[in-house]
């Protein structure tokens, strides 16, 4: 019974008509899903697009700038240094007039610059055409040309130093779709997608085309790859060849168009371009290229130009007018020829541009300036900016750096130290890591700007900055502060032992002897420092007390550990070379020490300053003391231990000390005029014997330097303060002179430490005197 | 020819008598015991090389003074920092530099530029003048 009924029941159900889903419903059904899905991937693509655009669309490495320069007239110039200044500045020679921003033509008796805009966070000015007219190494006149206006002051742009990378070695200046010139715009459509304005993204017709250009030639002979298209692929999609790729690619392209404007995608693209190589770094967007390849913005670019860098596009290092000009060319004129089919140009200029050569700017490849001074001041913004927002901000950071010291301070240390490693044979090392080394810092004493500092010979040998970094024992270059200490009991006219004494030091006899013979037995003070006499030195010290020198000398901010014992008169401890400059700073800024400052503004990426540091004062001395000291090293130039300097014609007033630690090690000269200050240091960095005094081996290095910055020299006398007077003493006694002081001298004194007797050595006394002083005695 | 001879003797023999007292009596040149006698050559700077020098530290001051009036304080120090680069020895400069830091409420640093500017004014009675009301100023915002 069972049965039947199943057999019942299947005959029922099989009688019932099949029911069938018609195959369009089926591919309706695909269709929505299908769409569902690419929407929901499109939205997913889309809100990856918006995250990427709306944040930070490019890593801009912070630029780093040397400070304003200032030229007026009567300033002095190193004509050979100024030059390439304003060649490191961008100026391109001119033969004739310049026309343009950033041309210059130098002839003898002028230089007429076109300058470049000033944009500053504190000083802006539009560039315009300026003569200076030159006299000798004397700027004679500046004038606006065309109107005739005599300038008082030109400020000169600051030079770039160079760029904070991060892991992506990227130069890049952004640039607004206004600021390109149409036919630049125009070019670059030539060249990549000419119908872009024309497209939703992707371009099938160009799709067609190319299929059928490569088929007919059998390979891969034109893309079709929109502007639109590279634009995704070189944000969001890695370089592998692959149909998921294109795939995304194109959808990708369809979702920027939908999102974005055409000008903006392609001020986006324009930005984004790889259009070269300097060294290792790579060449970004127009704005780079157009100071890279033709040094000028990109709103002055020709269209000649124009289409060079357009042509770039394609292969960059192939077509590079750096690299191969005739290549450079051939493919320039393609783009210029596609603009003319495109009827952009028409063709007599096409004609007339066909037969312009490629001109671009000489290669300057991206050396490290001052690289010493940039670990100096990356060390310093380090404190202020994280490395990842130093690498991708684009901040500006402005500092105090003369790049025409700075060269000028290189090409002295190396010239020196391979002048002495010359003459002695026992210099030279095989080993460049030994080698004999120096280091230069230049600052300006009343503001604390650093102008130049060389920590080393080769930085590309050893980074270790031995201006900021190292500590070593100034030896004689430390008695100014001793002589400082002094002047509240001494005057420079006082007489002092020089008889050589032994002292016990730590229970052991220490007896200091004079690096040249000297036996004189009594020296006037001004003699012991400006002979830098070691015995008279150690004398004074022990008269005035070793704790006194050390009090003073901690108020000039030496941060090494200065201890009582008699040997600290001669330099017997450590300090860095920054501090002992600092410290002299001092003397010649009228007693006012002031705080070594590198870095002046940063500034973001819409020139908002972000942090100011101004000069930094404080008063350490008296203006009389700093005075008496100063006083005191002039003569140490004059007739001292640097008399040598008149033979490299310094003929403005410069005081300074030499200074030579025990055995050699260490050679110093610190020197300064009102306006700029240098100390130079040579030796090993293991501490081996150089063989030569400051004298012989610094020193031929500051004047090296000196006579070739002549443009930050005013050649102004140092500043007498009214606390200072000026008596005529015996040089014999150091007392008043008389009539029969065979030597009198004028010597400056403190206001309130005149010298009150005449000379006892030379004095004749009259009867009444003589009566007069027998009754003092009597009541004595 | 003997008188004459004679009297030759003695008019070369007074000649020399005088001649050594002269010698005796004379004072003996004063030697600068500080001023370098290269630097006291310092035909460094000529008179119009210095005029131009200071008409360009002047004109920095200008630019600072009217940064200060309009409030850019900032921008005015760094053009008064610029002028002590061309005239170290300038007070006026110094003088601004105060009246910037007592804008910007820095009563001590403002008092380290007065003290300097004090220090280069000491032969300028009118700025003289100035820099002491600027340092009572101070005294009184204290």
């Amino acid at each position: 019974m069972k049965k039947i009924k199943r057999r019942r029941k299947f005959r029922k159900k099989s009688s019932i008509p099949k029911r069938r889903i018609p195959v369009f419903k089926w591919l309706a059904a695909i269709l929505v899903v299908s769409l569902t899905a690419l929407a929901l991937y499109g939205w997913h693509l889309a809100v990856q697009v918006d995250r990427r655009f709306s944040a930070r669309r490019w890593q801009i490495p912070s630029t780093v700038y040397a400070d304003i320069t200032l030229l007026y007239p009567g300033q002095r110039l190193n004509l050979p240094l100024f030059k390439k200044k304003l060649r490191a500045l961008g100026y391109i020679a001119v033969s004739g007039r310049p026309q343009r921003k950033g041309q210059v033509r130098i002839s003898k008796k002028a230089f007429e610059i076109f300058l470049h805009d000033l944009s500053t966070p504190n000083r802006s000015r539009p560039g315009f055409l300026a003569t200076i007219r030159i006299s000798g190494n004397r700027i004679r006149a500046i004038e606006q040309t065309g109107r005739r206006n005599l300038l008082p002051l030109l400020e000169l742009e600051p030079e770039e130093l160079g760029q904070i990378y991060g892991s992506e070695r990227q130069r890049r200046r952004l640039v607004s779709i206004r600021q390109v010139p149409q036919h630049l715009v125009r070019a670059v459509l030539a060249a990549e997608d000419s119908n872009y304005y024309h497209h939703f993204g992707f371009d099938p017709l160009g799709i067609l085309r190319a299929i059928y250009v490569n088929l007919r030639h059998g390979h891969i002979r034109q893309g079709a790859s929109t502007i639109t298209q590279q634009l995704a692929k070189n944000y969001f999609l890695s370089p592998e060849r692959s149909f998921r790729r294109k795939f995304n690619e194109l959808l990708l392209a369809v979702v920027m168009e939908s999102m974005y404007a055409k000008d903006t995608l392609l001020e986006i693209y324009l930005n984004e371009i790889y259009l070269g190589q300097n060294g290792s770094v790579a060449v970004n967007g127009i704005g780079e290229a157009a100071a890279f390849y033709f040094g000028k913005p990109v709103e002055q670019l020709t269209l000649v130009e124009s289409a060079t860098i357009a042509g770039l596009i394609k292969a960059p290092n192939t077509y590079s007018p750096h690299v191969n000009l005739s290549r450079s060319k051939k493919r320039r004129d393609t783009v210029l020829r596609a603009m003319h089919t495109n009827g952009w140009i028409s063709g007599k200029v096409l004609e007339k541009v066909l037969k312009s050569s490629v001109v671009a700017t000489d290669f300057r490849p991206l050396l490290r300036k001052a690289p010493y001074f940039m670990d100096y001041l990356s060390w310093q913004l380090a404190a202020l900016y994280a490395p990842e927002a130093l690498a991708s901000l684009g901040l500006s950071v402005y500092t105090t750096l003369d790049t025409q010291v700075q060269m000028a301070a290189e090409q002295a240390l190396e010239r020196g130290l391979s002048r002495l490693e010359a003459r002695h044979n026992r210099l030279k090392r095989k080993d460049p890591k030994r080698r004999l080394q120096g280091a230069i810092i230049v600052m300006q004493p009343k503001t604390g700007y650093v102008l130049a500092m060389v920590g080393g010979r080769n930085y590309g040998i050893s980074q270790y900055n031995r201006i900021t970094q190292s500590r070593r024992q100034p030896g004689s270059a430390f008695k100014p502060f001793v002589y400082l200490a002094a002047l509240d009991r001494f005057t420079p006219a006082d007489r002092i032992s020089n008889v050589p004494a032994t002292y016990t030091v730590d229970g052991k006899n220490w007896r200091p002897q004079n690096y040249a013979k000297d036996n004189e037995p009594e020296v006037s003070v001004r003699t012991a420092l400006s002979r830098s006499l070691n015995v008279a030195t150690v004398d004074l010290a022990m008269k005035i007390g070793l704790e006194r020198i050390v009090d003073r000398t901690v108020q000039f901010g030496f941060t090494t550990p200065i201890k009582a014992y008699p040997s600290l008169a001669l330099g017997a401890f450590e300090v860095s070379p920054l501090e002992l400059a600092r410290a002299y700073c001092a003397f010649a800024a009228d007693g006012v020490l002031p705080y070594p400052l590198s870095l002046k503004d940063v500034a973001d990426e819409n020139g908002q300053v972000l942090q100011r540091t101004h000069v930094n004062i404080e008063q350490v001395i008296t203006p009389a003391e700093a005075f008496l000291i100063t006083s005191m090293l002039q003569s140490v130039v004059s007739d001292g231990t640097t008399r040598s300097l008149a033979n490299w014609s310094i003929d403005f007033a410069v005081a300074g000390k030499t200074g030579t630690s025990n055995d050699f090690k260490d050679a110093w000269f610190v020197g300064y005029t009102p306006d700029m200050l240098a100390l130079v240091w040579v030796g090993f960095d293991r501490g081996d014997s150089i063989f030569a005094s400051g004298s012989a081996s610094a020193l031929p290095i500051w004047a090296d330097l000196l006579s070739a910055i002549p443009h930050v020299r005013t050649g102004a006398s140092f500043h007498r303060p009214e606390a200072v007077r000026q008596r005529t003493v015996c040089s014999d006694s150091g007392q008043l002179a008389v009539s029969g002081c065979p030597r009198p001298i004028n010597e400056y004194f403190l206001a309130g430490r005149l010298p009150d007797k005449k000379c006892p050595l030379h004095h004749r006394k009259g009867k009444l005197e003589q009566i007069f002083d027998a009754f003092k005695n009597l009541f004595k | 020819v003997a008188i004459h001879k004679k009297t030759f003797t003695h008019f070369i023999f007074s000649g020399l008598t005088g001649m050594l007292v002269l010698a005796c009596t004379a004072k003996a040149p004063i030697i600068s015991a500080s001023e370098p006698p290269h630097s006291s050559r310092s035909a460094i700077e000529s008179d119009a090389a210095r005029e131009h020098r200071l008409t360009a530290a002047e004109e920095l001051i200008e630019q600072g003074k009217k940064d200060l009036r309009n409030n850019r304080t900032d921008a005015a120090m760094r053009s008064f920092e610029r002028s002590i680069q061309l005239h170290p020895d300038g007070w006026v400069p110094y003088y601004y530099m105060a009246e910037a830091w007592m804008q910007k409420g820095d009563l001590p640093r403002a008092r380290q530029f007065n003290r300097l500017a004090r220090t280069y004014a000491d032969q300028n009675p009118y700025w003289r003048g100035r820099i002491r009301d600027q340092a009572q100023q101070l005294k009184r915002q204290d």
